[in-house]
C-alpha cells in the first residue's frame, strides 16, 4: 500500500543526501511538491502516480543543487571575505596581546619590536594574520565592485 | 536548466526574471503559483523543470529585487510568498525597455518582409 507520506519523507532524504540544504530551500520545495501532489490529486490520479508526476516536474536533486550553487556566487564570496578578514583582525589582535605580554609581563628579548630576535619570533605571525586580514578584505572589496556594477548594469 | 518544448531554452532562460518580475509586480505569490501562472499564460509552450524555479527566485532575492515572508495555511502547512521590491521595480521597467526595443525591432523587419 503507498504511503504518501513516507514517500515524501524518502524524497526529503534524497535530496538532503544530494547536498540540498534545509530549511533553505529543502523546506521551499517540498512545499511545491505538496502543491503539486494536491493537483494532480484534484485531476483524479492516485496518490503514488501524483507523487510520481509531481517528483519528475520537480527535477533531480543533482540538478537543483547545481543551480543552487551558481546562485550563491557574490553572496558567498561575501560571506568568505568576512570570515578572512574578521579572523585575520582576531588574529593580528590576539599577536599583539601576546607580544606585549612578552614585552611587559614576562621582558622577553624577543618580544621587544624590531629587535633582531623579534623579526624570527613574532613577524611571521603578524604577516600570516595581515595576509588573512588583507585578503579577507580584498575579496569583500571586489565582491562589492560586482555587485555594484551588476546592480548598475540591471536597474 | 528547463526542459522546453516550445519556445528554445535559451529564450525561456532569458525572459525568466521578467517574466517572474512582472507576475510579482501584479501582487505576491509563491513558487507553484507562479510556474503555474506562466504556464497557463503561454499555453504551456513555456515549459520549466519546476525546481529550477528557486535558484533564479532567491538570486532575485539576493539581488533585492524580490523579497520573500513564510505564511502559514490553514491546513497548517507553510508556504513562502515573494513579492517585488523598489529595486525590482526598476529592474523590471529596465528589463521592459529592452525587451520592447526588441519586440520593435523585429516587429519592424518582418513587417518589412511582408508588405
Amino acid at each position: 500500500m503507498f504511503n504518501l507520506d513516507q514517500a515524501v519523507g524518502e524524497w526529503r532524504r534524497q535530496m538532503l543526501a544530494a547536498g540540498i540544504k534545509t530549511p533553505v530551500p529543502l523546506e521551499e520545495l517540498e512545499s511545491h511538491l505538496r502543491d503539486d501532489i494536491e493537483r494532480q490529486l484534484t485531476s483524479g490520479l492516485n496518490a503514488q502516480q501524483a507523487f510520481e508526476t509531481a517528483v519528475q516536474r520537480i527535477g533531480g536533486a543533482n540538478e537543483i543543487r547545481s543551480e543552487f550553487k551558481k546562485t550563491c556566487g557574490t553572496k558567498c564570496q561575501a560571506k568568505l571575505s568576512w570570515q578572512l578578514a574578521w579572523m585575520g583582525s582576531f588574529g593580528l589582535v590576539l599577536t599583539v596581546i601576546l607580544n606585549s605580554a612578552g614585552l611587559f609581563v614576562f621582558h622577553r628579548s624577543s618580544s621587544v619590536f624590531f629587535s633582531h630576535e623579534w623579526w624570527s619570533a613574532w613577524f611571521p605571525s603578524y604577516t600570516v594574520w595581515m595576509i588573512f586580514t588583507l585578503g579577507g578584505l580584498a575579496i569583500g572589496y571586489n565582491n562589492w565592485r560586482l555587485r555594484r556594477n551588476a546592480a548598475r548594469n540591471s536597474v | 536548466m528547463y526542459s522546453v518544448s516550445m519556445l528554445k531554452k535559451e529564450l525561456v532562460a532569458a525572459s525568466t526574471e521578467p517574466l517572474i518580475l512582472s507576475l510579482l509586480s501584479r501582487g505576491e505569490s509563491y513558487g507553484y503559483a507562479i510556474i503555474q501562472d506562466l504556464k497557463a499564460r503561454s499555453q504551456e509552450d513555456i515549459q520549466w523543470t519546476d525546481g529550477m524555479l528557486y535558484p533564479v527566485l532567491h538570486r532575485m532575492e539576493s539581488n533585492g529585487w524580490i523579497k520573500s515572508r513564510w505564511v502559514e495555511m490553514e491546513n497548517g502547512r507553510k508556504r513562502k510568498y515573494y513579492s517585488i521590491k523598489k529595486d525590482g521595480k526598476h529592474a523590471l521597467d529596465k528589463q521592459r525597455e529592452q525587451w520592447m526595443k526588441v519586440h520593435s525591432v523585429l516587429t519592424g523587419l518582418w513587417g518589412e518582409n511582408y508588405v
